[in-house]
């Protein structure tokens, strides 16, 4: 699941999903490219495909038939598809309430998406080891200012302007699970107007 | 015992800087440097008394600027209360150190502090701050505050309550107005690698996984204490990131000159205690500044701190928020070590 | 070292509440309060008998008088090694003991959604301060307690009364068995359960939590197992030049405090780690739930208030 990356102990790192036979029910959500990684977990191990499980997908048409088309009923007890991450995260919470203790999430898709499902899981009370992320998809980061609490979503850069307050912010790699987001703050703070060429990082 | 003495007027940690450091001050300040070259180590030792008159002396250290010093929390909290922040789970914590520091506080300096307690009706006096407060220990409803933010308006230094959970802790409640450069709101809820993930070179080292071990095993009654240090430009307490944008270009201001004024040692005494009724742990920062040149007036600290700073590894200067001026620092302190 | 933090105590209340179990007050005889606790803290109790000399952990049950007194509840173990029928038999009224500083290697998970307690004969103790302090915080628990009978169910009826909805009892006389696989199978996520009572209960329990997908973050247990005896066998102190003899009946730890050598201990039943000592010499038979795989294969290190030798003879670093 999530590792430690060398150097910088907080910022998260991803590795394939991994299927745990020992869980009960298996809750599988995915967004975009995230479809793929939820695939491959499927066809890794037949046990998971005979227990009670839950497809959750939030894509484009062609992306959802594909999905569909994989996710058939012989393969999946329940498939839920979305507009889009807002509806699926919307739906989400409720799902949780009515789920019991054996349960597992397995997420795949942007880093973002992961972070807000993770959020979700933890209001209700679940513990990291119980659900499982893969980043398959957009890097882009969601960024938090101190300065005005604002978080900014969609950077790609080491440096942006803040949704909130409009300062220039380069962002590190100190990492928040509760907010799901990366650390700024501003960049030409010892000598205003002084800021670095921004390199495009995260996509 | 002589009496302890508060400053007669508020010092300012901010715009005009009237922070002063008092002979006595100086003398009891706890230089941090136990060699000409500085590295990380878990440095911890028992926190049971000290040197009399020394910072280590008292559970919860008091000095001359206590009255400054709680008034600029306030300031700070006024602009931004969520520099108290706190999780729906750390009641019981909460609790817990506002009895320790209730108690702490009336033993080490009845003169100016006293707890009454009736089962669970308690009376506590600040007369410092002409404070006289009836409540009942453990009802939220009869303090104008969470216990937490109640108590810790009335203490110096920073606390951290961590909860003690899943083989590790985690900082899930804080009072923190003294920051060095980190983010209550950020990093509330992280567990002990998270919050320190950004510090270079002592994850490698294995510090904080031989710290935490350590922690984990922490008695009641048997609290340790360390110390940590950077430097700030200006007696400014407040240098957390929320407020960086304020305060980052006083680093360039720095120049060979003015360096022996401008460039201060701040020295955190770090307390940790584990606590009775939530088993989880109270992490205390209590900060000291002092400037270069009252540093100075010590000629072994003199020549020490020019020595350490010389040889300071790149990534810790880095870290440390030197950068800027350490070729100015290390300049001005050359005089004191021909 | 523990030793610094223990007071003596006086028995202020000695009721038999059950055939089995005793139900114990104390008192420090300074006249000064304890200290609070959190729930789930044990405190080891130090007592002497003629030349023998126990030190037993037991759950603090709770408080009175705001910390003036302590309780604990102590099932008499026939087979034990003598700690429970010296509490039985020879403490009453009046009696002074050690007490020394709780520790908690059981505490409640403040994060939790549900609490969930399984609780069977004298592993109720533990979960006496849990309630206390889940009234308090006005935390979702419930109380599973299976009990022979009620003559034997200590605070049985006290807790079903002051708690209809969230405590449970399994009578086995009325053949009112609990179904912990009915128990945990249809718990809401974010459940925490807790388990103290028999061996095999908790065996069982952990078994099932298992096999029901729970994950170990979310299972909790304690057991009051008492060392179990073994042959006895020789120990060489390196640094001392001393030779000490350990008795089957014994633990390490024990002997060498016979010999008044001082090791720090907290738990004294293998999981806490204080008790942990260099071994320079000897085959381990390692009985503890502290050291790593590793760390028991060096045989460089052993968990005296549990462990033995394997063989006749140690050797150790101090």
């Amino acid at each position: 699941m999530t590792e430690e990356a060398p150097g910088i102990k907080s910022k998260p790192v991803y590795s394939p999903l991994q299927y745990d036979p020992k869980s009960r029910w298996s809750l599988m959500i995915g967004e975009g490219e995230g479809l793929i990684g939820l695939i491959n977990l499927l066809n890794s191990s037949d046990s998971i495909q005979s227990l009670t499980n839950h497809f959750m997908y939030a894509g484009s048409n062609v992306e959802k038939d594909y999905a569909h088309s994989y996710f058939s009923p012989n393969r999946c007890n329940k498939i839920s598809q979305f507009e889009n991450q807002d509806t699926l995260l919307a739906k989400l919470p409720q799902i949780l309430a009515n789920s019991h203790m054996g349960l597992r999430l397995y997420i795949c898709g942007s880093e973002t998406f992961l972070w807000k499902v993770a959020g979700v899981a933890r209001a209700a009370g679940m513990h990291k080891s119980e659900y499982n992320m893969q980043l398959i998809g957009s890097k882009a980061r969601r960024v938090y200012c101190p300065h005005c609490e604002a978080t900014s979503d969609g950077v790609t850069t080491d440096i942006h302007e803040c949704d909130g307050c409009g300062l220039p912010l380069v962002n590190c790699d100190h990492f928040s699970r509760e907010m799901g987001a990366y650390l700024g703050f501003r960049v030409d703070a010892e000598v205003h107007g002084e800021i670095p060429e921004r390199q495009e990082l995260y996509r | 015992m002589t009496k302890l003495a508060f400053k007669p007027s508020l010092e300012t940690f901010r715009d005009d800087f009237t922070y002063r450091n008092s002979e006595k001050a100086v003398k009891r300040f706890p230089f941090p440097y136990p060699e000409d070259k500085y590295m990380y180590s878990v440095n911890m030792e028992h926190h049971n008394g000290g040197e009399p008159g020394s910072v280590f002396e008292k559970t919860f250290d008091i000095d001359e600027h206590y009255l400054s010093e709680v008034e600029e929390r306030r300031i700070v909290l006024e602009k931004d209360p969520k520099r108290f922040a706190t999780l729906p789970h750390m009641d019981l914590h909460q609790w817990d150190l506002l009895e320790l520091i209730m108690e702490s506080l009336a033993k080490d300096y009845p003169e100016h502090f006293s707890l009454t307690k009736d089962n669970d009706n308690w009376l506590w006096e600040n007369r410092p701050l002409g404070i006289k407060k009836s409540f009942v220990f453990g009802d939220k409803s009869t303090l104008p505050q969470d216990p937490a933010e109640y108590i810790t308006r009335q203490a110096q230094g920073d606390f951290v309550l961590m909860d003690q959970r899943d083989e590790d802790l985690y900082a899930d409640a804080a009072m923190v107005t003294s920051s060095a450069d980190w983010s209550v709101q950020f990093d509330l809820g992280m567990s002990f690698m998270e919050w320190h993930g950004p510090v270079p070179l002592a994850h490698g080292m294995g510090v904080f996984e031989r710290a935490l071990k350590y922690l984990l095993m922490i008695r009641l009654g048997q609290p340790v204490r360390r110390l940590n240090w950077t430097l700030t430009i200006n007696p400014r307490m407040d240098t957390a990131p929320e407020v960086y944008h304020e305060w980052g270009h006083e680093r360039a201001s720095v120049t060979p000159e003015n360096a022996g004024e401008k460039v201060h040692l701040r020295v955190e005494v770090q307390t940790l205690f584990r606590l009775p009724r939530s088993n989880g742990m109270l992490f205390g920062v209590r900060a000291y500044l002092i400037s270069m040149e009252d540093l100075c007036t010590n000629p072994a600290w003199a020549q020490r701190m020019h020595r350490v700073m010389e040889t300071l590894h790149p990534e810790l200067i880095d870290y440390k928020g030197i950068t800027r001026y350490h070729k100015a620092l290390v300049g001005w302190l050359s005089q004191f070590d021909q | 070292m523990s030793t610094d933090f223990s007071h003596t105590a006086r028995v202020t209340r000695a009721d038999q509440i059950t055939p089995l179990i005793k139900n114990f007050s104390f008192e420090r005889v300074d006249g000064k309060p304890f200290g609070p606790f959190s729930a789930g803290s044990h405190a080891v109790i130090g007592m002497h008998d003629g030349s023998e000399s126990y030190k037993n952990p037991y759950s603090l049950v709770g408080s009175s008088n705001n910390f003036m007194e302590y309780q604990i509840a102590v099932r008499l173990e026939s087979n034990g090694r003598g700690g429970s029928l010296f509490m039985h038999n020879n403490v009453e009224v009046g009696t002074e003991l050690e007490i020394g500083n709780p520790f908690n290697l059981f505490p409640v998970y403040k994060p939790a959604k549900k609490h969930l307690m399984l609780a069977g004969g004298v592993g109720i103790t533990p979960f006496m301060a849990y309630i206390d302090e889940m009234d308090l915080m006005k935390s979702n628990f419930e109380l599973h307690y299976s009990i022979r009978d009620f003559e034997h169910g200590a605070f049985a009826k006290e807790l079903k009364k002051k708690y209809p909805e969230q405590v449970k009892l399994y009578i086995q006389a009325d053949d009112v068995i609990a179904n912990f696989n009915t128990i945990l199978n249809s718990q809401p996520l974010g459940t925490h359960v807790y388990v103290c009572g028999p061996h095999q209960m908790v065996g069982d329990v952990l078994r099932i939590a298992d096999d029901l997908g729970w994950p170990t973050t979310s299972i909790h247990s304690e057991e009051f197992k008492a060392p179990d005896p073994g042959n006895p066998f020789t120990v060489t102190l390196a640094k001392s030049h001393c030779e000490i003899n350990v008795r089957a009946r014994e633990s390490l730890l024990e002997a060498l405090e016979q010999a008044n050598v001082e090791i720090p201990y907290s738990c004294r039943g293998g999981a806490c780690g204080f008790c942990k000592t260099e071994v320079i010499n000897g085959e381990i038979d390692h009985r503890d739930y502290y050291l790593t795989d590793a760390e028991k294969a060096s045989g460089k290190c052993i968990m005296p208030c549990i462990s033995r030798a394997q063989g006749d003879h140690l050797t150790l670093d101090i």
